[in-house]
């Protein structure tokens, strides 16, 4: 055992002194381990997590639906299969809701039932009547949040929510998943609205309105916890599902006669109705016809009375008049009499007054006579009184004028004075002066008997007119007593004329009195006869209202009845024409389908597992690239390792070891490398780039407990090709050198010879090149193997970068070579079938009017599979255009790879490209199509045209006629063509959404989102496989630059000594790795391109074509990313390089 | 100041925990154009001398005058460039380019040297004339030593440095090529200095430097060198 311990020491030394070596080999191996099992693997990895998801959630095996729904007798039916496990069924209703007019699928929910168990993602499932939980989508929770309200509207008028829903507004209490939806932004189709669903929703069973069942969902005893990727379950499913159909063969037929008698009744009702709402229409109108007839009567009875009371009116008038004449007349003659008696009244009063008047003054005379008499009598006493005193004086002064003034005493003077003073003589001067004078001498004693002789000659005088005046007086009085006597005859007459005055008013009185009553009693009537009138006038009006109310009333009524005339009449003639179309469908009612749905029917699921299978087919290319170059590389290090070792090999065979024994070593190094590399290949092909190939699709789909799995067939698989890649090569390397013999391993062996290589026979050339290019041309060609080896590796890494840039390039280019080269129409509308004619030409005038249309056309479209052996069955739509010359603006027809297109012809169909290649048909050949009755159709092909998506036969209707023995074509559906964004699409939804004739529009642009979808997933694959690449570029170049200097280190050494800089010694072996990288470069572009080729062509999906052409970006970017990890393999060897120890290097012999 | 001068130079190598000192304060000078022999047995230390000569080495101590500048100073690069322009170097196993013939190994040399000779002249002067298109492995062991000389020599180098230049050679042969390097130094006045053991064709040499034990023990002046034909041994 000793010299095994020793040998094992050996292998371990190898590893540890070349780990570059073992690492690359390693590398290069767990790469191709990785690639391969993690491409095998994802697909089945997603299947499983799918698998896992739908065991786990209980989703139904089968599902049931039909085109009228499922009863109880249905479900009866499906109990009877004798494999069934569980049966639950439930309802399910799309419906336009508010927001944003999304469209949602409703779905019952019945805490009981245990299928199809949705995912609580927040809040919480549906537990009463008015709750709804929606899809966990980002396009939903972006609209609701819990707590909001969903509302339902109805698409169109032929929809009755009622009927459908018991509410219409539901609260948000949660967001789920339904194992349904693998995918929640692939929902399938709906029946109503834009055609595609928005997202789904759960309310309770209870709050469905419907009368049947919907759905009915079915598990099996003998499919519980087979896969359902499995064959059996598969084939198991198929034929539970043809036998769930056939099952209901009769019950469809007796149903279908039920729901026919039923219809019929429903129809008989209908008529029933209709008559009745006639009959209704008709007493309506009688009633209205009476009502006007009375209303006729009252007018012309008011109209009578009308005039009676204007007669009346007339009448009373009249006798106002007169009645106002009368009064008029006695007013003025009472006035008079009253003016008259006034007069008399007046002059009375005037008479008495003046008499009175007369009387006074008369008195007043009187009084003065008598006062004058008196004074007379006074003044008379006074004169003769002062006439005696004269007298006396004269006596006196004629005595004294006689005495000489000295004799007289002056006391006699004063009393003469005195007595004088009171006697006055005219001119202030008193007798009394007039002595004093006298006295005084002043004056003559005569003066003073004159002025006392005229004295008393005026009081004769006085006396004289006191004579007179009393005579005067006396006549006066006499005049008076005259007067006084006229006076009483006076009094006397007017007391006459007063007492007549007096009876005269009596009798006016009396008159007057009389006539007033006359008057009152003539005005007593005629107020009376105002106010019969009044009576009669305000009767005429009340009579006039209830008139005009009536007509009021009637015209109400007639306004009514016409309004709903029209309405009645309308419904009428609705009911009538639904009548005629319920008779037509009864009629036409052909088959009621039941249809048994699998697993894989429902959205998404298809797709999800074309994308995991297409994954697989990927594996077959690219991993064997890597098991390849592994094996070269594995080869050359091998065979370096050896070569090295010579002197080793030769003295332990010297000493007797066996070749097995020394082989070993190597086997070991090898299978080592290989071994670790796959087992971390496996680890990493297994665990990690399922990941990164997995989250490209979780975007799609996003199902909870993603499954990585190992696989036993393909890590066997694995083992195989690295221990067989890197055996090989081992064996082919030292079954050539154990051949020879000790001695000879012993001794080095001859350094390559050096020899002339044949460019240096073309001088021309030759003689061009410089020394420097010289030596790397020689030593390019020195070393063959290692040269071909490497235009391999950069080859196979610039090919595989260019087939992951090409598959996106293909896959980018198929949206724009299929919806703007070959397809120019930009969505295609289908009408219901059954829709009457009246409403489908309604629709085809909405759609030929609508605004922004560039242009339609009519066609006849079905879908039909294409069979045959050995060839996946394929859908294929057939199109009948109406306008053959017409087609041509929305489908171009042409040759694969020619400009030039054609016109449909008149005989014979038009096939697409894919479908010819699957099928090895060609133009003149004929093709088989089968519909969903099995019934099989031949169609002759006369060309063959360029198609990228799906497939299509197109035919003239003279074909379709010939091909079908078909009289007439009903075309079915309508392309549109337009230059539009998709706002415009879903208003021109919701616009032919009215019309009922309109089954569904679909929309190109909703096609090529997902195309881009799916673009997007393979980014991350795309970026897997450049990772790939470069790892295998740095792997190939850095080994075999590596393997290149330990060779050449002591060449190397040389130059470094000559004193080559450091950049010169690298670029001296570098520059042949440039070379190389540039070769390899250039055979990868032609790799790459075929690889790209063979990827998509043999690969890929059935229904798609890619163009293979490669996108020069792709070439720059491939080319540019290559001599980039060659760069920074030089990089690494030039730091490598600089620390060459050179001494060492040339100091021995090797 | 003569044209070498090496003064109290020491290398040391760390091998782990030990110190293996292989030049031991190695002190001696060359004049320009003589033909100088280091002589000592193996292990001694002389390839290490000559390898900081040439330039592929740098002592950990002293100084290493070439016409007057201390090469001990030069950073990598400058050696290169000191390598490239000044020395020239003769390796006991030739180390010719296998891939190269005779000519183009020689115009490796000359294809970075700035005074360069002409090739040609070259390989004729040290008798390849004939042989200049053949392949490394078409020649003999004296021919590739030929040709390696041609090639250290071509560069027209201040110092042509030869690490037992004869050590892979017969005696005759081996003889040749000395006598070779000796008429190089006479006729072109380059100064040669050779590395060797056999202390039998020290009289050859105008200088002979003994070292031992990593250490000068020893320098002779040889007033009269001998023409090699007249030495035997």
């Amino acid at each position: 055992m000793g010299k095994k311990k020793a040998l094992k020491r050996l292998i371990f030394q190898e590893i540890l002194t070349s780990k570059a070596r073992f690492i690359s080999i390693m590398l290069l191996i767990l790469i191709g381990v990785s690639f391969y099992s993690a491409l095998n693997a994802s697909g089945p990895d997603m299947l499983k997590t799918a698998e896992l998801y739908f065991n786990n959630r209980h989703l139904m095996d089968i599902h049931v639906v039909s085109t009228m729904g499922l009863e109880d007798e249905d479900i009866e039916i499906l109990k009877l299969h004798e494999d069934i496990d569980q049966i639950e069924v439930g309802y399910s209703q799309d419906v336009l809701t508010s927001k944003e007019n999304k469209i949602l699928k409703v779905y019952s929910y019945d805490s009981s039932q245990t299928l199809n168990q949705l995912e609580v993602k927040s809040g919480k499932l549906p537990e009463n009547s008015g709750e709804i939980a929606l899809v966990a989508s980002d396009e939903i929770e972006k609209l609701y949040q819990i707590g909001d309200t969903v509302s339902f509207l109805s698409d169109s008028e032929d929809t009755n929510l009622s009927e459908q829903f018991d509410k219409s507004n539901y609260t948000v209490v949660g967001f789920v998943k339904s194992p349904f939806y693998v995918s929640d932004k692939q929902l399938g189709s709906s029946t109503i609205g834009k055609g595609t669903l928005d997202g789904y929703g759960i309310i309770i069973a209870e709050d469905f309105n419907l009368s049947v069942y919907t759905d009915a969902y079915m598990t099996f005893k003998s499919l519980k916890g087979v896969d359902s990727c499995s064959n059996l379950y598969k084939n198991t499913i198929e034929s539970y599902q043809e036998e769930i159909e056939s099952s209901f063969d009769e019950r469809s037929v007796i149903r279908l006669a039920d729901i026919k008698g039923e219809a019929q009744e429903k129809l008989t009702d209908a008529k029933q109705e209709v008559s009745e709402g006639k009959k209704e229409l008709t007493d309506a109108e009688t009633k209205l016809e009476d009502a006007k007839a009375q209303i006729e009567d009252g007018t012309s009875q008011i109209a009578e009375a009308k005039i009676e009371l204007q007669d009346a009116k007339k009448k009373l008038e009249d006798g106002q008049a007169e009645y106002d004449e009368n009064k008029a007349i006695f007013d003025e003659k009472i006035a008079d009499g009253k003016a008259q008696l006034d007069i008399g009244g007046n002059q009375l009063a005037q008479g008495q007054s003046t008499l009175d008047e007369n009387k006074e003054k008369v008195k007043q005379g009187k009084a003065q006579v008598d006062e004058g008499l008196k004074q007379i009598e006074a003044q008379t006493v006074t004169l003769t009184e002062q006439k005696s005193q004269m007298e006396a004086f004269l006596e006196q002064t004629k005595q004294i004028i006689e005495v000489p003034i000295a004799y007289i005493t002056t006391e006699q003077q004063n009393t003469l004075i005195q007595a004088g003073s009171a006697v006055t003589i005219g001119d202030s001067l008193t007798l009394g002066d007039l002595w004093t004078a006298y006295f005084t001498n002043s004056t003559s004693g005569s003066t003073i008997v004159d002025a006392l002789e005229s004295i008393l000659s005026q009081i004769d005088a006085g006396l004289v007119t006191l004579a007179d005046t009393k005579k005067q007086l006396l006549e006066k009085q006499e005049e008076l007593d005259n007067a006084q006597a006229q006076i009483n005859s006076g009094q006397e007459e007017l007391n006459t004329g007063a007492d007549t005055i007096i009876v005269k008013s009596k009798e006016f009185e009396e008159a007057k009195a009389d006539g007033e009553s006359q008057l009152a009693e003539a005005k007593k009537k005629l107020e009376d006869g105002w106010a019969e009138y009044e009576d009669g006038a305000a009767t005429l009006l009340d009579e006039e209202q209830k008139l005009e109310d009536a007509k009021q009333e009637y015209e109400d009524g007639l306004e009514e009845y016409n309004e709903k005339k029209a309405d009645a009449q309308k419904e009428i003639a609705d009911a009538e024409e639904k009548i005629a179309d319920g008779e037509k469908k009864l009629a036409d009612l052909k088959s009621l389908t039941y249809y048994a749905l699998a697993r894989e029917d429902n959205p998404g699921y298809s797709e999800y597992a074309d994308n995991a299978k297409r994954l697989s087919a990927l594996s077959v290319v690219f991993p064997t690239f890597f098991f390849a170059i592994a094996a070269l590389v594995c080869l050359t290090t091998i065979t370096r390792m050896i070569e090295e070792q010579r002197v080793q090999i030769g003295t332990l065979k010297a000493q007797g070891y066996t070749n097995g024994e020394i082989s070993l070593k190597y086997y070991v190094y090898a299978l080592g490398a290989g071994g670790v590399g796959t087992l971390l290949g496996l680890l990493l092909g297994f665990y990690g780039i399922p990941r990164i190939i997995v989250s490209a699709y979780s975007p799609m789909y996003e199902l909870p407990n993603q499954q990585f799995d190992a696989y036993l067939s393909i890590g066997m698989i694995s083992v195989a090709i690295a221990v067989f890649s890197t055996g090989i090569s081992v064996w082919a390397v030292l079954h050539q050198e154990l051949k020879e013999c000790p001695a000879t391993l012993m001794r080095p062996k001859a350094p390559k010879v050096g020899k002339r290589i044949f460019l240096e026979r073309m001088t021309l050339i030759w003689n061009r090149l410089n020394f420097v290019q010289k030596v790397t041309m020689r030593n390019l060609f020195r070393y063959k193997q290692r040269m071909i080896m490497t235009v391999f590796g950069i080859a196979g890494c610039m090919g595989l970068m260019m087939t992951g840039f090409g598959i996106k390039d293909s896959l980018a280019d198929i949206p724009n070579l299929q919806y703007n080269t070959i397809i120019h129409y930009q969505a295609l509308a289908v009408f219901d079938e059954d829709a009457s004619n009246a409403k489908k030409e309604e629709a085809k005038a909405a759609i030929a009017n609508m605004n922004g249309l560039n242009d339609y056309l009519m066609i006849w479209e079905g879908l039909y599979d294409v069979k045959h052996a050995g060839v996946n069955t394929q859908q294929v739509l057939l199109v009948v255009p109406e306008d053959t010359q017409k087609f041509s603006q929305f489908v171009s027809l042409r040759n694969q790879g020619s400009d030039s297109s054609y016109e449909l012809p008149e005989n014979g169909a038009v096939i697409t490209q894919k479908l010819a290649d699957l099928f090895r048909v060609k133009a003149g050949d004929s093709i088989t199509i089968t519909d969903a009755d099995n019934q099989e159709y031949v169609i002759p092909i006369a060309k063959i045209t360029e198609n990228y998506t799906g497939h299509y036969i197109y035919m003239s209707p003279q074909t379709y006629q010939e091909c079908f023995n078909s009289t007439a074509i009903q075309y079915n559906g309508t392309l549109l063509q337009y230059e539009q964004d998709e706002a415009w699409e879903e208003t021109v939804s919701k616009f032919l959404n009215q019309y009922s004739a309109i089954q569904t529009i679909s929309y190109n642009s909703s096609v090529i989102e997902t195309l881009n979808h799916s673009l997007d997933s393979l980014n991350a694959v795309v970026l897997v496989i450049i990772i790939a690449a470069a790892v295998l570029a740095f792997v190939v170049l850095y080994n075999l630059t590596n393997i290149n200097v330990s060779e050449r280190i002591r060449e190397l050494s040389t130059i470094k000594v000559l004193g080559f800089y450091d950049n010169e010694v690298t670029m001296y072996i570098y520059r042949e790795n440039v070379i190389l990288s540039l070769l390899g470069i250039f055979f990868g572009s032609f790799l790459g391109k075929f690889l790209h080729y063979f990827v998509l062509d043999t690969a890929l999906m059935d229904n798609m074509t890619f163009q293979n052409s490669l996108h020069v970006l792709s070439y720059v970017f491939a080319g540019a990313l290559t001599l980039l990890f060659a760069t920074l393999v030089m990089w690494v060897m030039h730091n490598r390089l600089k620390h060459v120890d050179m001494i060492e290097a040339l100091k021995s012999n090797d | 100041m003569s044209y070498v001068k090496i003064i109290e130079e020491y290398r040391r190598y760390y091998m782990g925990e030990s110190t293996i000192v292989a030049n031991n304060g190695i002190s001696f000078e060359i004049e320009k154009g003589e033909f100088a022999i280091i002589l000592g047995p193996s292990g001694a230390g002389k390839s290490t001398v000559l390898n900081i000569l040439g330039g592929m080495d740098t002592p950990d101590e002293g100084h290493v005058f070439v016409d007057g500048i201390d090469i001990a100073t030069y950073n990598s690069k400058k050696l290169t460039k000191y390598r490239r322009e000044d020395v020239g170097f003769v390796f006991q196993f030739y180390n010719l380019v296998p891939n190269l013939t005779a000519k183009e190994n020689v115009e490796l040399a000359t294809q970075i040297s700035p005074n360069a000779l002409d090739v040609d002249n070259v390989l004729e002067d040290v008798g390849l004339g004939d042989r200049k298109l053949n392949f490394p492995a078409q020649l003999s062991g004296g021919e590739q030593q030929r040709v390696a000389i041609a090639r250290a020599l071509a560069k027209n180098p201040k110092l042509l440095l030869c690490d037992e230049p004869t050590g892979a050679l017969d005696y005759e042969t081996g003889k040749q090529i000395l006598k070779l390097l000796q008429d190089t130094c006479k006729n072109t006045g380059t100064t040669v200095i050779v590395i060797t053991h056999n202390t039998a064709i020290a009289p050859m040499a105008d200088r002979v430097i003994h070292i031992h034990n990593a250490k000068v023990r020893n320098i002779e002046v040889n007033a009269a060198p001998l023409p090699v034909e007249l030495i035997e041994w």
